[in-house]
């Protein structure tokens, strides 16, 4: 299927923007989780490391040669990210 | 991938972040970059204020503050008091929060926060109303007219959009170090390229610190969901984890006596030494049997504070300040962004990185104009409407912003000193002034609205230092022989950018007049509508 080239940077924009922020809020709220300094630390550095993640996710976005890839390369982390802090909650 | 390799997709990357919210991100770092000397600011908006205040014992400050407080809102929600210690607090101040009123039906009724300066002895002081550098400053995170959450967000994605430039920008400048001794002066869109390279470069950490640290000031306005997922709805476990805000407290039924506040600056200095700054103290419900004493000391190196908590009637101490790593972290990032612990040359290094951080965003924005406008050109094509209407908006954001500020600076003065709401009428004009001359840019063919607008500018930047002059009696010369150092820098600055921008007009003129025979056609409007691409 050919996508006219708008609605292809369209996808790719809201893939970015939203799935990046789901990237981001879940590694956030993993590290705040694992990182081994006290509890109030370890959520204040994951908190901060969230804006990095983004912008990683965001370059990912643009970068990747499909659409397919931009999603699954969002999308996989995510549901990793959901199980390890399912995981880590279910152990402490 | 757009583009055909990763350095191209960052490329595009890097033009449409920053273009998109080019203009906001322009205004964000030019009216925060005037924050480094907001109390300078506040001080010439104030011309009635004496140059030195003298000094005052921070025991005693304290003791006139509490009977102030005590004679003006004895029943208050809340009472603050910010002593005079250093040159961001350089004022005693007390404020106070008056508890909500119940009306016949039940209702509450709530009421602002009541602001004070009192002077040596303790009396209110009123110097004329003014928004002076606080406004100015406060104004690059709330954006002023919106309410202060909406702006936070909006300021914060914008910033975003910054942080996602800057990154690709190191991409997308494969030489970027290289690229700082490259300037091929009069070549157009090299040398636009060039100039935003060397601003972008001689400050690029700057940039980084000052761009992340701005979003980490909003990390639970931009990140709710993290702080959902690791406490839900636990608040007292992230407070007492991360220390970062005193515990809520409950008002108590019954009134009580408390301890003078005098009593719990010794206590402080009893424990952290004799050299102890204390620089806010917050009294939460004062007169009340759940009184609670907030002393806010700052640490040796004044990047970041502490804390300290104590029962108001018992004068015991409830929580230390000492805060996780995390926290300490946090608060000296934040501490870096402010630059509140800077003295004046690292101030002006501030200001400096601050203005090349501005100077970066105007020319990206002319940079992309230039880009488009050659190619068009070169192919024989008319320059595209939204192409000539960015060009616009450029212009009105580039030179019309810091008109406005200027015409900020000279509502001061001439504004009635007894006029109702003078704080909002000086914001008005600002952004009156701003809408204006972009309406102006609008109306005008390009090279009109940059030649007329830069004259401008030029004229209101100059005239600052003469009202100045005219209507108090602080004018450069009189400040000058009073080794007044604040006055006499804001006006000779004001007049070198007046006259900066004489400059800016004459090298536009002489540059511009060789694209010139081009130019005709252009002003009227094309119907060429080819800017999918960038």
């Amino acid at each position: 299927m050919q996508m006219h080239p708008k609605l292809l940077v369209t996808f790719r924009v809201i893939a970015a923007v939203f799935i990046g922020y789901l990237v981001a809020t879940a590694s956030g709220i993993f590290l705040s989780l694992i990182l081994p300094t006290d509890d109030g630390s370890a959520f204040v550095f994951g908190i901060m490391a969230t804006f990095a993640v983004w912008v990683v996710a965001i370059m990912w976005s643009f970068y990747a040669s499909s659409l397919k890839r931009v999603w699954l390369g969002l999308l996989i982390p995510t549901v990793l990210l959901g199980c390890l802090i399912g995981l880590v909650r279910s152990l402490s | 991938m757009i583009g055909s390799n990763f350095r191209q997709s960052m490329t595009w990357l890097h033009t449409w972040a920053g273009l998109v919210v080019g203009w906001v991100l322009f205004f964000v770092f030019l009216t925060g970059t005037l924050g480094y000397f907001d109390t300078e600011i506040d001080r010439w908006m104030q011309p009635e204020r004496p140059v030195f205040d003298g000094n005052i014992d921070s025991r005693q400050a304290i003791t006139l503050a509490e009977q102030y407080l005590n004679n003006e809102a004895p029943e208050a929600k809340s009472w603050r008091v910010t002593l005079p210690v250093n040159r961001n607090h350089s004022d005693l101040i007390v404020r106070w929060k008056p508890n909500p009123e119940i009306d016949h039906n039940g209702a509450k009724i709530y009421h602002g926060t009541v602001i004070q300066t009192l002077d040596l002895n303790g009396e209110v002081v009123n110097y004329r109303e003014t928004g002076g550098g606080q406004k100015l400053y406060k104004m690059h995170y709330d954006l002023h007219y919106v309410p202060e959450l909406v702006g936070n967000i909006l300021v914060g994605i914008c910033t975003m959009f910054m942080l996602v430039a800057l990154t690709t920008s190191v991409i997308a400048h494969r030489k970027i170090f290289q690229e700082i001794f490259t300037f091929r002066p009069f070549k157009k869109q090299r040398s636009w390229l060039d100039i935003h390279n060397i601003f972008g470069v001689l400050a690029l950490p700057f940039h980084f610190m000052i761009t992340y640290s701005g979003l980490v000031f909003f990390y639970l306005t931009l990140m709710p969901l993290v702080y959902f997922g690791v406490y839900g709805n636990n608040e007292s476990k992230a407070v007492s984890d991360t220390k970062m805000y005193p515990p809520p407290i409950v008002r108590s039924e019954h009134s009580a006596e408390m301890m003078p506040l005098s009593f719990f600056y010794d206590k402080i200095r009893e424990i952290k030494g004799d050299n102890t700054v204390v620089e806010t103290i917050n009294i939460d419900h004062p007169n009340n049997g759940a009184a609670r004493i907030n002393v806010r000391i700052l640490t040796d190196n004044f990047t970041y504070s502490q804390d300290w908590l104590f029962d108001g009637v018992t004068g015991e101490l409830i929580a230390d300040g000492e805060q996780p790593a995390g926290t300490v972290f946090y608060r000296d990032f934040l501490g870096i962004h402010e630059g509140l612990f800077a003295d004046i040359s690292l101030r002006w290094l501030y200001f400096i990185s601050g203005i090349f951080g501005t100077a970066m965003i105007g020319s990206g924005l002319i940079l992309w104009i230039q880009k488009r406008r050659i190619k068009n050109l070169r192919l024989g094509l008319p320059i595209p409407m939204n192409i000539q209407l960015i060009e616009k908006f450029n212009i009105a954001t580039i030179v019309g912003l810091p008109a406005a500020i200027a015409a900020y600076f000279l509502a001061n003065r001439i504004l009635p000193l007894d006029l109702p709401n003078r704080v909002s009428a000086e914001l008005d004009v600002l952004f009156v002034t701003w809408l204006l001359l972009t309406f102006h840019a609008l109306l005008r063919p390009r090279h009109y609205a940059w030649m007329e607008q830069l004259l401008f500018a030029a004229c209101l930047f100059i005239l600052v230092p003469i009202v100045n002059s005219i209507t108090t009696d602080r004018g450069l010369f009189t400040s000058l022989a009073n080794l007044d150092w604040v006055y006499v820098s804001f006006d000779f600055l004001s007049g070198v950018v007046g006259i900066g921008f004489i400059a800016c007009a004459y090298l536009y003129k002489k540059y511009s007049a060789d694209s010139s025979t081009a130019t005709e056609a252009e002003d009227t409007p094309a119907d060429t509508q080819n800017l999918a691409e960038g």
